[in-house]
């Protein structure tokens, strides 16, 4: 179960840069604000280390880490982004790695997905019909972490708030359709005004009650912004979830043959 | 004139004085005045005695209470910082808050570390900025060791004495935190900087400082969290140092007394009565109370009571000396005393005012004691005195009683033997005063009747004559009731008895009486001496006669004699009994010589004038 908990988790941290390039201009409406949150620049490529700590009601904890290598492949060949992660910890999860490939969300095509168990010495290529779940009853779920296009929501601004000295728009998104893949019934997202960072977002069931709030700190790295530390509070069950991103480093040129079921076999020790 | 208008002249002082002067009171007065004067000098003495020794004592008591307090608090605000130091030290070594520092340093992973400082002061920026969205800020209160730190403040009496507890790692970026952490870096801070060491980890306790962020003052203790012997973090406990020597400095003996800490500079640390800041200590007060060792002083200089002696105690806060000098702010910390002075000498005063009243008391008392001794003196002085002054007046027959059984006891028994003395010499020279005027009357007496003997006889009378007259002066001059003389020779014919001076008698008294003379007359002319009886009726001598009463009681027969022949006899007669004296019976026998001289001469003259026998008278 812990296995497969790594592996989901995994999945859902490949989309953690993914972003747009272009900056915002002054007067905004509710899907533009959303659209530039979604466009900040996450660089060429990244790599990472990331640390999950979740934490149940009871004080039990459960720790993962996981190292991440991604790149941007937006706008280019149809593709969106290429990730493959590989588990540090725990150590029965050591050695695993996952590797996506997501296509360009207009075109619909569903992503390509690997899966390596070293005892099995073998990677597996999943069937898109995976259900999303969180990783070790985790809330941070694939889809949070993946840009998700703009116009399959409809955008509200519902007010725009200083929290502190910082200041935000704070717009509310609501599928326009039902989406069997898509488990949220809206999100309340604070962006910061000046760099559209989403640094804070209230999840939503289909049922309109709060399920998580997920509260995420960006570092800036060169031109590109990432994200450093996140936390969620699941407001349902009392988990809460802890991931430190650290380690990171971008653009440094990873190659598209990286990539591949080789480097997931190799393990992270013989990577770059 | 008098400034009260009546024109009398006021006595100037030295008049006043001298009058003084020459005022004698009586010895009743005298002897109160000075048992009075006594008491009252020796009762000063003995209370300024009792006051100076007194006051020195409580000074030097409550002094030492003092000292003790100081010391006491010393000593508790030593074992407070060793608890707390210890508190921090265990929290250091919680493997949650040690595990989640490892953590939080691996997490720059090989980030060169000015990357790490700068992203540390990045987010230290934001959040001391825009303590907005911030999951730094959440994950570090929700985190394992946050929790810890929390149910350790939770079960700690006071969870307030805590304005945070801070955990940070290798880089002074926060990792745990209970309380308000102001900011995520605290790598610049001294007590990181003094605690962290560069990695080699040492305890520091800092001095009270004003968080103006909290508003309040605080102290902070701040250990490194240890992983083996490398520091890998620094815990940090900020305590509100009001709170947190509030508790230890409430010792206190009295109502007004608290115990300050302040440094060896002289700022007051902690002051539980008003703010530190508000105390400006005078340099002779900083110099009394931060010496090396405890004790006590009497000073004007008091932080709270300055002009007014007071009495502070002090020692010296032996951790604060003991720990490296960038520990306690640099200086030595030092606790004194403060208490009002009232309340610090009212013991003095207490016993001032009970020594006054015991002085009045024993000055009533001594005076009605000394009323009381003078009296008792002084009674049997007066009884002396009266005594003595009724013994010089004469009355020799009082006698002073006086038991007092001391010196005027034995003066007064002295007196009463003085005066029996006089009495007895007074009676004896009274007694010879009266014999010898009795003799002197006697020996007049005797000198006149031989003097009017002498002149009846030496009248030219005939012898009849002559014998009648010296008959009636010795009646006159013995006082004798009759007489008569007897004549032993009486001429022819003649009677014996020539002369005679009755009163009227009987006829048988008349017969008894020359009876009685008749024989008496030839007794003494026999014997040539007086006869005397001074009871006829019981005289033996006259048993044979007493025949009948003779009409006189007493009776003396004086012979008349010349040249030791008896020529007559010259009777006495008394009704009363009369006893003669021998001086009275030599007196009339020579009285009876000098009438027989001159009856002899008397009978030789008329022999001689007697014619011749044949011669004619012419």
């Amino acid at each position: 179960m812990k296995r497969c908990g790594a592996i989901l988790m995994m999945v859902w941290a490949i989309g953690v840069g993914a972003a747009l390039p272009d900056r915002a201009e002054s007067s905004l409406l509710a899907s533009d604000i959303a659209q530039k949150s979604e466009d900040v620049y996450p660089g060429k490529d990244q790599k990472a280390k990331l640390t999950f700590t979740i934490k149940e009601p009871n004080g039990a904890e459960r720790k993962s880490v996981l190292r991440r290598y991604w790149k941007n492949y937006r706008d280019q060949t149809g593709l969106d982004f290429k990730v493959v992660v590989f588990n540090e910890y725990p150590p029965d999860a050591k050695g695993s790695s996952f590797m996506l490939w997501a296509y360009d969300p207009r075109g619909g095509k569903p992503a390509d997905r690997w899966l390596y168990i070293p005892i099995l010495n073998k990677v597996n290529k999943l069937i898109p019909t995976v259900e999303e779940a969180g990783i070790a009853s985790s809330d941070l779920n694939p889809s949070d972490m993946v840009s998700r296009p703009v116009e399959r929501d409809d955008h509200k601004l519902l007010r725009e708030e200083v929290v502190g000295n910082r200041s935000y728009y704070v717009i509310e998104s609501t599928p326009k359709k039902s989406e069997p893949s898509y488990s949220y019934g809206k999100l309340v997202k604070w962006i910061t005004k000046d760099t559209y960072l989403k640094e804070r977002i209230d999840y939503y069931d289909v049922k309109g009650k709060l399920l998580k709030t997920q509260f995420t700190t960006w570092k800036p790295i060169k031109d590109a912004w990432v994200w450093e530390k996140v936390v969620i509070n699941n407001v349902q069950t009392g988990n809460e979830t802890y991931l430190s991103i650290n380690d990171i480093k971008t653009n440094i040129g990873l190659q598209d043959d990286f990539f591949s079921e080789r480097s997931m076999k190799q393990g992270v020790d013989r990577l770059p | 004139m008098s400034p009260d208008g009546a024109g009398r002249p006021t006595p100037r002082p030295a008049a006043r004085f001298r009058r003084l002067l020459a005022w004698h009171p009586r010895l009743k007065a005298r002897i109160g005045l000075f048992i009075l004067l006594a008491g009252l000098i020796s009762g000063a003495v003995m209370l300024g005695f009792i006051y100076v020794i007194g006051t020195g004592t409580l000074k030097s008591t409550i002094g030492r209470s003092f000292q003790e307090l100081a010391s006491t608090t010393a000593s508790n605000v030593d074992t407070l910082f060793a608890h707390h130091i210890e508190e921090a030290r265990l929290l250091a070594s919680a493997h949650s808050v040690l595990s989640l520092v490892e953590e939080s340093n691996a997490f720059y992973g090989t980030d060169p570390p000015e990357d790490v400082l700068r992203r540390i002061a990045e987010i230290d920026e934001r959040w001391r900025n825009a303590q907005g969205v911030d999951a730094f800020s959440l994950e570090i209160r929700g985190n394992r060791a946050t929790a810890y730190l929390q149910d350790f403040a939770a079960q700690t009496p006071d969870p307030t004495l805590f304005q945070s507890i801070l955990v940070t790692n290798a880089y002074g970026a926060l990792v745990a935190a209970v309380g308000d952490p102001r900011g995520y870096a605290y790598g610049e801070t001294a007590w990181w900087r003094q605690s962290f060491h560069g990695g080699q980890g040492q305890l520091f306790v800092g001095g009270v400082e004003h968080d103006p962020e909290r508003g309040a003052d605080v102290l902070v203790i701040a250990t490194p969290i240890f992983q083996g012997k490398r520091a890998v973090g620094v815990l940090s406990m900020i305590h509100s140092a009001d709170l947190l020597l509030r508790g230890v400095t409430s010792a206190k003996i009295g109502k007004t007394d608290h115990t300050m800490i302040v440094t060896q500079d002289g700022r007051v640390v902690f002051c539980p009565a008003a703010p530190a800041d508000r105390h400006t200590l005078s340099p002779d007060l900083i110099a009394t109370v931060t010496k090396a060792d405890k004790g006590w002083a009497a000073t004007t200089h008091d932080a709270h009571f300055t002009g007014r002696e007071a009495l502070n105690g002090h020692a010296p806060i032996p951790m604060t000396q003991t720990l490296g000098r960038e520990n306690f702010g640099g200086r030595g910390w030092y606790v004194f005393t403060s208490q009002n002075p009232a309340e610090s000498y009212a013991p003095v005063y207490t016993l001032l005012r009970w020594t006054a009243v015991a002085g009045l008391a024993g000055t009533i008392v001594f005076s009605l004691l000394g009323l009381l001794i003078a009296r008792r003196i002084v009674r049997p002085i007066q009884a002396l005195q009266t005594g003595a002054e009724l013994i010089g007046q004469g009355n020799l027959n009082h006698r002073i009683e006086i038991t007092t059984g001391d010196e005027i006891e034995e003066l007064a028994r002295q007196f009463n033997k003085m005066a029996h003395k006089l009495k007895l010499f007074y009676i004896g020279l009274e007694e010879n005063v009266k014999e010898k005027n009795w003799k002197l009357e006697h020996q007049n007496k005797e000198l006149s009747i031989l003097y009017s003997i002498a002149a009846t006889l030496n009248q030219a009378l005939p012898l009849k004559d002559l014998l009648d007259e010296t008959l009636k002066k010795m009646l006159d001059v013995m006082e004798a009731d009759g007489g008569m003389i007897w004549m032993a020779q009486p001429p022819q014919g003649s009677s014996p008895i020539t002369a005679t001076k009755l009163p009227a008698l009987s006829s048988g008294q008349m017969s008894s009486l020359i009876e009685l003379i008749h024989y008496i007359s030839l007794a003494v002319k026999e014997n040539s001496e007086v006869w005397a009886a001074e009871n006829l009726a019981v005289d033996g001598r006259l048993d044979h006669l007493r025949s009948s009463d003779p009409g006189f009681i007493s009776l003396a027969g004086i012979p008349l004699t010349s040249r030791d022949h008896v020529l007559g006899i010259l009777f006495l007669l008394y009704r009363d009994i009369r006893a003669l004296t021998s001086r009275e019976e030599k007196l009339l026998g020579s009285v009876g010589s000098q009438i027989g001289v001159t009856i002899e001469h008397a009978a030789q003259a008329l022999e001689t004038r007697a014619p011749v026998p044949g011669s004619r008278e012419p």
